[in-house]
């Protein structure tokens, strides 16, 4: 490597560096979010995402265009056009799925006895520590932090950081969430929290509570963020660990890997109502 | 100058992964294209850009998708200042050195993220091995492979 140790005294710079880091985070921990802050680098940052978007977006049709275009004579011409036949009969397929998607997105809005706001999955972090989304609806479409975010399979968490034009969710899968919940069978309630992976995990339950695997978990109401009655998880197992509390696993109702739209509830206090959700 | 050039490279990488991953999710699995930009900068330019740059990162990429503003900025703040300072201290010469701390730096980023959020009171998660492994391999070949090309070019 080229360089030698510049810029003066680096160990003074990584001093200065992470005290002021760590008081962020302590003046977090200590007294709240710093949502401003955060939607500041959010809304500054609001312009990468788009056209990191848009930049996919184009990526994927220029993709798609050049697969209809190789090969020689005749031969060529005919695979050309089975090749651009093929694209539009899987575009064809990509804009029914979509539309189905929407459809069921806009049944689910009408059904709602909520207020909401349709949104789009701008990008969507669950590989790493923190399991979030980021969706093209912010203050300006009237989304505050704490809203319920759903689509037609369940819950898919809250708007975290709001800015404008975008805010930040929590998935339920994240390791910081947590939801109140009851079992749709025996009516036992409890709270979901996630394990920062792909399940989620039934707390606050005794030994004696009625809970089977396939049961169904559905939001209480108790915690104000989620109204009651929305499909939450199915319960995947039931067991004891060493120090006999009870571990209840539940497995999520929404594919965190495939969230492309969603719905924000931006009205919390509602009481329960049968809603149309998918099977 | 440099302040405008980091900037633009800070901006580039996360949008460059943003693109890929929005283009190709599964990439998000195999590297992490900030992270080997901030390995590959604090190995060109020394421990104190590397702390700038990896803590710029680190804190727009918290602001994006972290749960607590400033743990991955620790993380790859500290990662960018210790790879730096090893660039000061060893000869690297050939791709393999290179490999190795592009991996070992993937690593201790993961690692340090976890323990500052354990730190900070939130519930310790530790990452997936076999996930961690793959980035740090994908991070050490893409990492390595700049980094070797970019010692070629400056040979006399």
């Amino acid at each position: 490597m080229r360089h030698t140790a510049r810029g003066g005294r680096p160990a003074i710079h990584l001093v200065v560096m992470m005290v002021a880091l760590f008081s962020l985070m302590a003046g977090q921990v200590r007294f709240g979010r710093w949502s401003r802050v955060e939607g500041l680098l959010l809304h500054g940052a609001s312009p990468i995402l788009r056209s990191a978007d848009a930049a996919a977006k184009e990526l994927h049709e220029l993709a798609s265009r050049a697969a209809g275009r190789e090969s020689p004579g005749r031969l060529r011409e005919l695979e050309e056009r089975v090749a651009r036949l093929e694209i539009e009969k899987q575009r064809h397929r990509e804009q029914e799925i979509e539309n189905a998607r929407l459809r069921a997105l806009l049944d689910l809005g009408q059904s709602l006895p909520i207020p909401s706001v349709a949104a789009s999955v701008l990008s969507n972090a669950v590989q790493g520590p923190a399991k979030t989304c980021l969706i093209n609806r912010g203050t300006s479409a009237g989304l505050r932090p704490d809203m319920a975010v759903v689509n037609s399979q369940g819950v898919v968490g809250r708007t975290w950081t709001v800015a404008a034009g975008i805010a930040k969710v929590q998935l339920l899968v994240d390791a910081s969430s947590g939801i109140a919940v009851l079992v749709q069978r025996s009516r036992v309630q409890g709270v979901l929290v996630g394990r920062g992976d792909h399940l989620l995990q039934l707390r606050y339950v005794s030994t004696l509570d009625d809970l089977e695997p396939g049961d169904l978990l559905l939001t209480s109401g108790q915690d104000r963020i989620y109204p009651k009655g929305l499909p939450v998880g199915v319960i995947a197992g039931v067991s004891e660990s060493v120090s006999r509390q009870r571990v209840v696993t539940v497995v999520p109702r929404v594919d965190f890997n495939r969230l492309e739209e969603v719905l924000v509830l931006t009205e919390s206090e509602s009481s329960a109502q049968p809603m149309d959700f998918d099977p | 100058m440099r302040v405008v050039g980091g900037a633009l490279l800070c901006a580039g990488a996360i949008l460059g992964q943003l693109v890929l991953t929005g283009y190709w999710p599964r990439s998000a699995n195999l590297f992490d294209l900030p992270l080997v930009v901030v390995l590959y900068y604090a190995l060109d330019r020394g421990p104190t850009p590397g702390l700038l740059l990896g803590g710029a990162v680190g804190l727009i990429e918290d602001a994006l998708t972290g749960s607590l503003l400033g743990a991955g900025a620790v993380a790859r703040g500290l990662v960018g200042y210790l790879i730096g300072s090893a660039g000061t201290r060893l000869v690297l010469i050939g791709p393999f050195p290179l490999l190795f701390l592009a991996a070992a730096g993937t690593l201790l980023s993961e690692v340090l993220e976890a323990a500052t959020l354990a730190l900070m009171g939130r519930r310790l998660v530790i990452p997936p091995i076999l996930g961690l492994l793959t980035v740090a391999a994908g991070n050490g070949l893409v990492g390595g492979a700049l980094l070797a090309l970019r010692n070629r070019e400056n040979r006399p």
